[in-house]
């Protein structure tokens, strides 16, 4: 089975690394600047870099954070080679991460935040989508400002929007989720660390994080519209349409698009079905949904129809 | 300001640090700090001296007002700025921290609309966090509907006593006199409340998060006797409660986390009722009855850990088990008196769904510039609803053929497998395939099969140039495709459903990225998604979605900075379909074009003390609908939504605690839409309707506020 196929191959190739790298390890790590923050704050003390000092990173009764540890040098790396003093036609060495000149690469920065945000909710970084494309957590974090703005409801969007950039013009559309207005993060739904589940999402299936604020939604229904129960996104796109409340086209043709009953023929409605012709039932105010209201499932007896 | 919900997530690991960076051992290629076990380095030496703790109270807050002139309902949805007239400006935030971790922090904004915010939290880092929020979300559908019903909005509607009833709505001579305005949308209520214990001296972490949600208001719903219908404005009381709890556990190699989700729904009303206002074309037939949304619950356990097997290779699976439940008691199968129906074969639906959804994904670097990545994924929906036949009464009207019920599941497998190799500094090339199989039950498709390749390659040669480009080809096939027959109706057989047709896919997806110097960079976005559905005679036969983007933006200077994008999309779909239930027989095309544009910029102290902004937006989307009969048709006039957004602002900073913000915003909405527009409560002589029309407005707004930080 292509499936059983893929997993073995995977586990095989997954072993090799037990003997690789065997010729990375550095016995001596870089040595340390000599007095830690003090030495750093000599010469960066500008108020662009102490507002850490405002936030929870540099909360020193917290064993578990920065300040409590090797404090700047816990995640720019050790200053030794950094702070040492350079004689005139030197060339002062970087700091080994987030700094001008550093060559760490975005995995080894990564590396830095992960060896203490791994748990929680960033289990599942390794083999992400961003992960795999090499977004490094400040790409959308800001760690030197007292409110971080991809932390913040109404200013994460513009964070997001710097790589998905059809997901900002949909949210200009005529419909859309209250993202634009500063009430709603993308984060509502999406959970960008780790979630191991579809187009990272906060819940396991596209419906249940639908039903996280739409549970009217969930049923299960007497009579149920069968696509609705498996994928929302059969009829609405969720980041915006130029259609009413999110629908990928306008009724009747999207219900055309699946229905054609012998006992209800699928009519080739037209223009002649507005108020300039003869207006039709089928074409304006809710067109199909004019009768057949309960499209998401109904719980009455005699709604078989979708109607009750 | 409201956190987004990643900074909740503030649960950080308690492993311990032998060396500040040493757990990025997790990363194969981060050997050199790999010092577990190492011993530490004595830094007993760093007073840390010169380090400028805030500790106290600091904030802002603001207070002023904002004028706005020529109120809709629509420019009002989600901002709160739905009538005309003046409105309190107020927001601020305060933040409280000491030596000992202690904090406590809240914020809040649009105090004085209906989209109003406060957000709290406090708590001791590094051991517990209490937050709480409140969030209030306007969402006016329509303002400008008009209908006869008495009790509209409500779960009983009636007509009044002088009502003429009629064959059509033009025969309804008494619906002018009886019209009366009737807005549609609703306000969203959220408080949620959280605890977080996690205790540095442990490796546990508890998290627990309650949300109630209350969305009350109105929604239209057409409501039909065989072929006349009423659109009315129904009821919507929604209590939604839900319940987040987890416990995590988390050493150097690995991490687990075992949490509860519960969502529990109620309905303030279980039916609408509302009276015929057409002549009842058979005895009986002068009240409708019509079921809303049921009350339901959703539990759910999950299970997610990783745990790094070796230096390179990680392991991780989150498994969720869940029922869906919902048991609320049925209404009767009609209202209508005259007519004698079987019993109902049970009370209430009994309904259970089982979902089980499961992930497990491998990742390994076999070499240093070789990553894989495999994943298996299980999604399935066992419905255990039983089933039973339940008499018909097709609209109230008449005694119908009975229905059983299709309690629908499905089960779907999903296999992938990717790899990344970087062939040097400056290339990447990634490839991938994905095998899913779907499973459906009372479906004309019961199994489909879908597969996919991709290839992506990122490149960097020159400096400050970044390119990729990536392709992926999918293909759907289902192994049998046979009409639902126990179906209410039966459709014709040459339909394919789209959601279940064989369908090929082809994305494209290119961009690039070229930093001309630190001050000014430009990239572009190409997209193409185009979707083929060559073996479907009826149903979609096309779907493309193609857009472009290009993006700007420039700083020259510490204090002035300025982006802009425009975007074009474009989007069609082709359909077609048989009017005599035999081969098709008329096509039909849906065209999009999108024009999407902002430009927003500052200019810091552009004045002495004085800072200057703004922002530009603009949307223009065209909507062309074509049906194809063959014979010269009568055509859909294009849709359209032109809508623009501008604003200035300025701030002079009075002294480094007080500023006064100056904005003004104008905003322009032209909608044009052939399903609403011209059609009056009376228009269609089979249905009466709300008389809603596309929104259109023209909007200023002038506010001032002062502003204090301490």
């Amino acid at each position: 089975m292509p499936i059983r196929l893929l997993l073995t191959a995977l586990l095989v190739l997954g072993s090799l690394p037990i003997c690789a790298y065997a010729d990375d390890a550095v016995a001596d790590a870089p040595a340390l600047s000599k007095k830690g923050a003090d030495t750093c704050l000599t010469c960066h003390g500008d108020p662009a870099v102490t507002v850490i000092f405002s936030t929870k990173h540099a909360v020193a009764a917290d064993p578990r954070t920065p300040f409590a540890h090797l404090q700047c040098e816990s995640c720019h790396g050790p200053g030794g080679d950094h702070t040492k003093r350079i004689h005139p036609g030197d060339v002062q060495a970087p700091m080994p991460f987030f700094a001008a000149g550093s060559k760490a690469t975005v995995a080894e920065k990564n590396g830095v935040c992960l060896s203490c945000h791994q748990s929680g909710h960033r289990v599942g970084w390794q083999g992400s989508a961003h992960q795999r494309e090499d977004v490094a957590c400040v790409s959308c974090h800001r760690i030197h400002v007292e409110h971080d703005p991809v932390t913040v409801v109404a200013e994460q969007p513009a964070v997001c929007y710097q790589c998905h950039k059809q997901v900002r013009a949909d949210f200009e559309k005529f419909s859309a989720h209250p993202v634009r207005d500063g009430n709603m993060a993308c984060t509502a739904c999406h959970a960008p660390h780790d979630s191991l589940f579809p187009a990272l999402l906060t819940h396991p299936t596209l419906n249940q994080t639908c039903y996280s604020c739409h549970a009217e939604k969930r049923g299960p229904f007497l009579w149920e519209h069968a696509p609705v129960a498996e994928d929302c996104s059969n009829c609405h796109v969720p980041h915006g349409s130029v259609n009413p409340v999110l629908l990928v086209s306008r009724p009747p043709l999207l219900c055309q698009q699946c229905h054609a009953p012998a006992d209800h023929p699928s009519v080739a409605f037209t223009g002649s079905g507005l108020p300039s012709g003869q207006a039709s039932g089928f074409v304006v105010g809710g067109s199909c949904l004019n009768c057949h209201s309960q499209v998401h499932g109904s719980n009455a007896p005699s709604g078989a129809d979708l109607n009750r | 300001m409201l956190r987004a919900r990643t900074n909740r997530e503030y649960a950080m690991s308690s492993r311990r640090q032998a060396f500040g960076i040493a757990a990025v051992s997790i990363l194969p290629f981060f050997s050199v700090y790999a010092a577990d076990g190492a011993a530490a380095p004595d830094v007993s030496g760093w007073a840390c001296a010169s380090c400028p703790y805030n500790y106290g109270w600091s904030g802002t807050g603001s207070l002023g007002f904002e004028g706005v002139t020529n109120g809709n309902y629509r420019f009002g949805e989600y901002s709160g700025y739905d009538h005309k007239g003046l409105y309190l400006a107020a927001d601020g935030d305060a933040a409280f921290r000491d030596k000992n971790g202690y904090f406590f922090d809240v914020a809040g904004g649009n105090l004085g609309l209906d989209s109003r915010w406060i957000d709290l939290s406090g708590g001791r880092q590094g051991l517990f966090e209490l937050h709480g929020m409140f969030r209030e979300i306007p969402q006016f559908q329509f303002d400008a509907g008009q209908t006869p019903y008495l009790g509209a909005g409500g779960s009983n509607q009636t007509l009044p006593a002088n009502w003429v009833y009629g064959g059509s709505t033009a025969q309804m001579t008494s619906l002018p006199a009886a019209l009366q305005p009737v807005g549609i949308g609703n306000r969203r209520r959220t408080v949620d409340l959280g605890a977080d214990f996690t205790p540095s001296s442990s490796n546990w972490d508890l998290l627990f998060d309650f949300r109630h949600d209350l969305q009350t208001g109105t929604k239209i719903t057409g409501a039909n006797f065989l072929t006349t219908s009423t659109q009315l404005a129904t009821p919507l009381d929604y209590r939604t409660d839900q319940i987040d709890a987890s416990a995590g556990y988390s050493r150097d190699t690995w991490q687990v986390r075992v949490g509860y989700y519960g969502s529990f729904f109620s309905d303030g009303n279980a039916t609408v009722e509302w009276t015929n206002p057409f002549m009842p074309i058979v005895p009986g037939t002068s009240q409708g009855r019509m079921s809303l949304a049921p009350s339901n619950a959703f539990n759910q356990l999950s299970l997610t850990g990783g745990w790094q097997i070796l230096r390179s290779t990680r392991i991780m699976a989150s498994l969720a088990y869940g029922r869906e439940m919902q048991d609320s008691a049925f209404m009767p199968s009609t209202i209508n008196p005259t007519l004698t129906t079987p019993a109902l074969p049970a009370g209430s639906l009994d309904g259970i769904v089982d979902t089980g959804n499961y992930v497990v994904r491998l990742t390994s670097s076999p070499w240093r510039h070789l990553s894989l990545t495999g994943e298996y994924l299980i999604d399935r929906r066992d419905n255990k609803t039983p089933q039973n036949v339940y008499p018909q009464v097709n609209t109230d009207t008449f005694v119908a053929a009975s229905q059983t019920n299709l309690p629908y599941s499905f089960d779907r497998e999903d296999a992938k497998l990717n790899a990344a190799y970087r062939i040097m500094p400056q290339l990447k090339l990634q490839a991938g395939g994905e095998q899913e199989r779907f499973d459906r039950s009372f479906e004309a498709a019961l199994r489909t099969r879908t597969n996919s390749v991709w290839g992506e390659i990122n490149s960097s040669f020159t400096s400050g140039v970044d390119l990729s480009l990536k392709y992926s080809h999918a293909q759907r096939r289902f192994e049998n495709y046979q009409p639902v027959t126990q179906a209410s109706s039966v459709d014709n057989p040459l339909l394919r459903q789209f959601d279940l047709a064989n369908r090929a896919r082809e994305q494209w997806l290119a961009t690039a990225a070229y930093a001309l110097s630190p001050k000014f960079g430009i990239d572009v976005t190409l997209q193409q998604d185009d979707d083929k559905y060559s073996d479907s005679p009826i149903g979609l036969t096309s779907d493309k979605d193609y857009s472009g983007t290009l993006d700007a933006d420039w700083k020259p200077t510490d204090k002035i900075s300025s982006d802009a994008y425009i975007t074009r999309q474009y989007i069609k779909s082709e359909q077609a379909s048989s009017q005599s239930f035999s081969v098709p027989d008329w096509s039909g095309t849906n065209d999009v074009v999108i024009d999407t544009v902002g430009i927003s910029g500052q200019w810091l102290n552009a004045l002495p003390g004085v800072d200057l902004g703004s922002n530009y937006s603009f949307s223009y989307s065209r909507e062309s609908i074509a049906v194809a009969t063959g014979t010269a048709e009568t055509p859909f006039p294009n849709n359209a939504v032109n809508n623009m957004a501008a604003k200035l602002w300025s701030r002079y900073h009075v002294n480094p605690r007080c500023t006064i913000r100056f904005e003004y915003a104008y905003e322009r909405l032209d909608t044009s839409d052939w399903a609403l527009d011209g059609v009056e409560p009376n228009t269609v002589s089979n249905v009466l309707a709300l008389g809603v029309n596309s929104p259109r407005y023209k909007v200023n707004v002038l506010g001032m506020r002062f502003q204090y930080g301490f």
